[in-house]
Parts: C-alpha cells; sequence; structure tokens
C-alpha cells in the first residue's frame, strides 16, 4: 500500500488527538453536571413554608439524581472515548 | 415568675426571610435549570462530533459503545433536556408558592382587620346607646375587651383562609361574603358580653393589657362607630383638605399628629432647640462586665430610675478593635411627663411627637451627642433605647437626614411602640416586648415580619404584674435580656452578629462620654 493510499483510508494521529480531547470534554462536562446537582441539591435546604414542601423536596431530589446519573453517563462516555483513541492508536500502521 | 419561654419573631429565621428563601431558591433552580439546558447542547455537539469521526474506521465497537453511553444523556425521561425541564417547572412551583403564601398572609390580615372593624364599630354604637359616655378609658376598654373576645373567630377564619389559599381551593370572588359572616358572628358573641362588662371595663383593662393593642387598634372604627349613634359635636371630616388631621383619626399617628397640633394654639408639645454638654464631674461611667443584650440595657438603668429626671443624659461608647472604630448610643426613656416644653428633652412631648412621626428634643439631643463625640462618616453606628428611648432609636434610624450623617448599622429597643416604622433594610434592629407591658402596644399592632427586624416577645405572667404598667419594668426587661443572650434562635443570633462591634466589648479599647441634654428657652 503506498503512502497516499494509506493516508486516505486510514486516520491519522490528528483524528486520535481528537478523540482524545472529545474525553476530556465529555470529562469536564461530567463536572459541570456534578455541580449542577450539587446546586440543586443545595436548595433542598430551603425552610419551605409550602404545604407542597415534600413534593418540592422528592422532586428535588428525584431530579438531582437524574443529573448526577447524568454526570455518570458523562464519565462512562469519556472512559470509552479513551479507550477507543487508545484501541485505534494501536492499530494504526507504524 | 412564669413565662420564661420567648416568642420571636422576624429576622433572618422569620416569616419575609422563609419567602425571600423560597424566592432565592426559586432563582437558583432557574439558574441550574438554564445551566442544564446549556450542558445538554454541549452534550449534544459532543455526541455528533464523536459519531462523525473518522476513527470508527480502525474500531467502530469502541465508538459505538461511547455513543451508546451519550445516547440517554440526550433523548428519554433521565436525559438532560428532561432534567433541566423539571428544574425549570420546579422553580416555577416553588416562585409560584412564594407569592401564594404572600397572598394568603394579605388576606389572613385583612379578616382580621375587618372583623377588629367590625366589634369595635358595633361596641362604639353599644356603648353610645347604653347611656352617657361618663369614663372615656371605660368605653374605650369595651371596645378593645370585644375586639379582644372576636380575635379567635377572626383568626380562626384567618387561618382557614391560609389553609385553602395554599391548597389552591379558595374563591376569592367569596371573600366579601365571607368577612360578612364573620362580622355577623362576632357581632353574636359580643352582644351580650358589652353590657354584662361596661361595667369592669376599666378593671378588666388593668387586669388584661394586652387588650390595649387591641384598643388602640380599635380606636378609629370605635369612634365611628360611637359618633354616628350619639351626639358630638359637629367635627371636619377625616383628611381635611387644609391637611390638618380631621375627625375622627383614622390611625395612631393621625391620633397623635392631631394631638400634636395642639402647639400651634398652646405652649405644649413643642420640641425646642436642645444643646449638649459633657459631663465632667463623677469620672466616666463603668463599662459593665456583663455584655450582650443584658449589658446594654444595664448601660441604661442609670437614666430610668426615679432620679432619672435629674440625669437626661445621652450616653455615648467609642470602641476600638483591630483598627475599627464602633460607637454606641444609650437613649434615655421618658424621665418627665411634661408637655410644656421643660429643660429635660426626654419628656412627654417628645413621646407625643415622635408617636407623629415628628422631630423630637430627645432626637436632637442624640444627633448632638454624636456630633461633640466626633464620630466620622462611615464609622458604624448603635443606637440603643428602652420605652421612649427606643422609639427615639427607631425614628431616628429611619430618618433619612439622620442616616446621611451616621451610618446606623444596628438599633435595639426595649418596652417601646415601634411598630408604626418602614425599617431600611440595611439596619438590624432587635426589639424586646412583654405580653403585659402596655406601651409596645401603643402603636398600631404587631411590629413587622422583616428579615432585618427581630421582635422577641416574653409573657412575665399574670403574677408578675402588680400594676398596669409593671411589665413596662426595666429590671424586667434587663432578666429577658438575659434569656436573650442565651438563645440560640437563628433570628437573635443574626442580629447579635450585628451587634458584635458594640457589645462584645471585652478585649476592646472602650471609651464613654456622657453628654448632659437640655431643652433651651426660647
Amino acid at each position: 500500500m503506498s503512502a497516499d493510499l494509506f493516508g486516505t483510508l486510514v486516520p491519522g494521529i490528528a483524528d486520535v488527538d481528537r478523540v482524545r480531547s472529545l474525553a476530556r470534554r465529555a470529562d469536564d462536562l461530567g463536572c459541570d453536571l456534578a455541580d449542577c446537582a450539587a446546586r440543586a441539591r443545595s436548595t433542598a435546604s430551603t425552610d419551605w413554608r409550602s404545604v407542597a414542601a415534600d413534593g418540592f423536596r422528592a422532586e428535588l431530589a428525584a431530579t438531582s439524581r437524574a443529573v448526577e446519573s447524568c454526570a455518570e453517563g458523562l464519565e462512562e462516555a469519556s472512559v470509552a472515548l479513551a479507550r477507543h483513541a487508545r484501541t485505534t492508536e494501536e492499530r494504526l500502521p507504524r | 415568675m412564669t413565662g420564661d419561654a420567648l416568642e420571636i419573631t422576624g429576622g433572618a429565621a422569620g416569616l419575609s426571610a422563609d419567602l425571600d428563601a423560597m424566592l432565592a431558591a426559586s432563582t437558583l433552580l432557574a439558574e441550574v435549570s438554564d445551566d442544564l439546558a446549556r450542558l445538554a447542547l454541549r452534550v449534544a455537539g459532543l455526541a455528533a462530533q464523536a459519531s462523525a469521526s473518522p476513527t470508527v474506521v480502525l474500531d467502530a465497537l469502541g465508538l459505538a459503545r461511547a455513543e451508546g453511553e451519550l445516547l440517554p444523556l440526550l433523548v428519554g425521561p433521565a436525559s438532560l433536556p428532561s432534567a433541566a425541564a423539571r428544574v425549570a417547572l420546579l422553580a416555577r412551583g416553588v416562585r409560584t408558592a412564594a407569592r401564594l403564601y404572600a397572598e394568603a398572609e394579605t388576606a389572613a390580615a385583612a379578616a382580621v382587620s375587618q372583623a377588629r372593624g367590625c366589634v369595635a364599630q358595633a361596641a362604639g354604637a353599644a356603648v353610645a346607646t347604653s347611656g352617657p359616655v361618663t369614663v372615656a378609658g371605660a368605653a374605650a376598654a369595651v371596645a378593645g375587651w370585644a375586639a379582644y373576645r372576636a380575635a379567635p373567630l377572626a383568626l380562626d377564619e384567618a387561618e382557614r383562609t391560609l389553609e385553602e389559599v395554599a391548597a389552591g381551593r379558595f374563591r376569592w370572588q367569596s371573600l366579601d361574603a365571607r368577612l360578612d359572616d364573620l362580622g355577623e358572628a362576632v357581632l353574636t358573641q359580643m352582644r351580650d358580653d358589652v353590657g354584662a362588662t361596661s361595667s369592669e371595663a376599666g378593671v378588666w383593662l388593668a387586669r388584661h393589657p394586652e387588650a390595649a393593642e387591641q384598643l388602640v387598634q380599635a380606636g378609629p372604627p370605635f369612634l365611628d362607630g360611637l359618633t354616628r349613634v350619639a351626639w358630638v359635636p359637629a367635627v371636619p371630616a377625616s383628611g381635611g383638605g387644609d391637611g390638618s388631621p380631621g375627625w375622627p383619626p383614622q390611625d395612631v399617628r393621625q391620633l397623635t399628629g392631631a394631638v400634636a397640633a395642639v402647639g400651634a394654639v398652646a405652649p405644649l408639645f413643642v420640641e425646642g432647640r436642645v444643646e449638649v454638654q459633657r459631663v465632667e464631674a463623677g469620672g466616666p461611667p463603668v463599662v459593665p462586665s456583663q455584655q450582650g443584650v443584658t449589658g446594654a440595657l444595664e448601660r441604661l438603668a442609670p437614666y430610668s430610675g426615679p432620679d432619672a429626671v435629674s440625669h437626661p443624659r445621652v450616653r455615648v461608647e467609642r470602641v476600638r478593635r483591630d483598627g475599627v472604630t464602633a460607637w454606641s448610643v444609650y437613649i434615655p426613656p421618658t424621665q418627665t411627663w411634661r408637655f410644656d416644653g421643660g429643660p429635660n428633652p426626654f419628656d412627654g412631648s417628645t413621646n407625643v411627637r415622635a408617636a407623629a412621626g415628628r422631630t423630637t428634643a430627645a432626637g436632637q439631643a442624640v444627633r448632638a451627642a454624636l456630633r461633640r463625640s466626633g464620630v466620622k462618616a462611615g464609622e458604624p453606628v448603635m443606637l440603643a433605647g428602652y420605652s421612649q428611648g427606643g422609639l427615639t432609636a427607631v425614628q431616628l434610624a429611619c430618618d433619612p437626614a439622620f442616616r446621611k450623617e451616621f451610618s446606623v448599622t444596628t438599633v435595639l429597643s426595649a418596652g417601646s411602640p415601634v411598630a408604626g416604622f418602614d425599617l431600611p433594610a440595611d439596619v438590624q434592629v432587635l426589639s424586646l416586648e412583654h405580653e403585659q407591658d402596655l406601651i409596645p402596644a401603643l402603636d398600631d399592632g404587631r411590629n413587622a415580619d422583616r428579615a432585618n427586624w427581630t421582635t422577641v416577645r416574653r409573657d412575665l405572667g399574670q403574677e408578675a404584674v402588680e400594676d398596669a404598667f409593671s411589665g413596662h419594668r426595666l429590671d424586667y426587661y434587663i432578666q429577658t435580656a438575659e434569656a436573650v443572650d442565651e438563645t440560640v434562635d437563628p433570628s437573635v443570633t443574626a442580629w447579635r452578629e450585628s451587634a458584635r462591634p458594640f457589645l462584645a466589648t471585652a478585649g476592646a479599647q472602650v471609651e464613654v462620654v456622657e453628654w448632659q441634654a437640655r431643652r433651651l428657652e426660647d
């Protein structure tokens, strides 16, 4: 296989770097989401006067859990992207 | 003495603070929702870039796994857009609840006010038709007593209204009809009571000074009921175009304003001009070892006893710590009941003028003492007073001209009628009141429940009250202050923090100066 053909068919190192960058971004977004969840949870300490206080608290807890779950999902995605980058790099012709 | 429990309202843990906290939480949740929506967009962008990556050629399965992790974050009930929407709804719900509570409080207050009006008006009519009104105090006591008896009915109705509004069941169209029903119920209850008690009303009032507050609130409608039935001299309509208070007065401020207006035609209730002189004899006053609120009230004791009339003095303390200077001012109570502009500025004229919202000789004395002490702009000032002194303190804290000259951050009042003042939001106020004290009840009701205004009420118990004014004694207030200093209530704690530069004098450099005040002869 010629070098030109290789360059056309096989992704270059730059693309692997891009995937690594995506993994880091996913990790950062996960941190931001965890921060969002913590902020949402902090409002649960409000001295609610509403008769629906328990309902508010339950909804807040459920939503915070959902956001935390999203943060964990992003962490998993970050790991998967990093692993994909590593695999791609390993399979590149040397 | 019984009844050591303190009833604390307002301040950092008060009703308005709760509503403020709910609105703040709503704002926070709305921000979280916005952030989640923005993050969802960024995750979508990331997923799009990942799925388009040419690296799929070398590891399709690995990339598919990564996409599989990202997809549920963008679509479905556990996705970020869904969470953003849920938080946004939550924010709106909290805000709506806070507004409903505020409206319910207003509706409840209106119900109570209307009930008081019905009762007092009927009481006035009953008194006018049952015979000559020979003792105005007894007649007014009947109105106060009747309003007091009616209060539970009104409060029950208010509570029902509150619950229905909060639950979304209240029909606002029914408000008028319900208030009419309430008035009927109150009238039915009081019909017998008024006749049976009128002869004992004065005695009853002495035994139940808590009714004084109801009495004052019921004043205008009582007068209205009285004047509709009984013969009265022709009087100008309320709120005359010439700016006069009119008749009948519509609130305590108008009532005292009408009295103060007498000063225009007689040498009474005059403010006059006041000068202060530094007290040199006897050395500087002692700084009590007791700190906190107790120490503050103990500082006022020398100006409050039977011999106080010879001590018309303002006490100014300069407290220096770590290069910071703070000033505390201790303002005497009423020292003489003269109304004719005598030399002592802490007199009856100051009481009437302060209640009417007018400038006073006592206020002049405080201003002059601070100027002569050399208080600089921006240096924090605490005003503390008992009885008239507390009234003066709050009045000055609300005076824009005074605040422009001095940075009032903290106020302490004990046994003072201060409910009618609209306090600036940046001044922390602690007001002490006794259930059996007539003096704080001589205004238009309870102190406002505000985040910066904490009121501590204490029930002294009936056995502690020897006469109508014993609930006002300073030594009882000092006992209350001891309980206040021990409480960990969050509203009191917040006020205590604001007062720390002034009251925590241990380890600080404290300089005390007394200023003798005198009203000048014109």
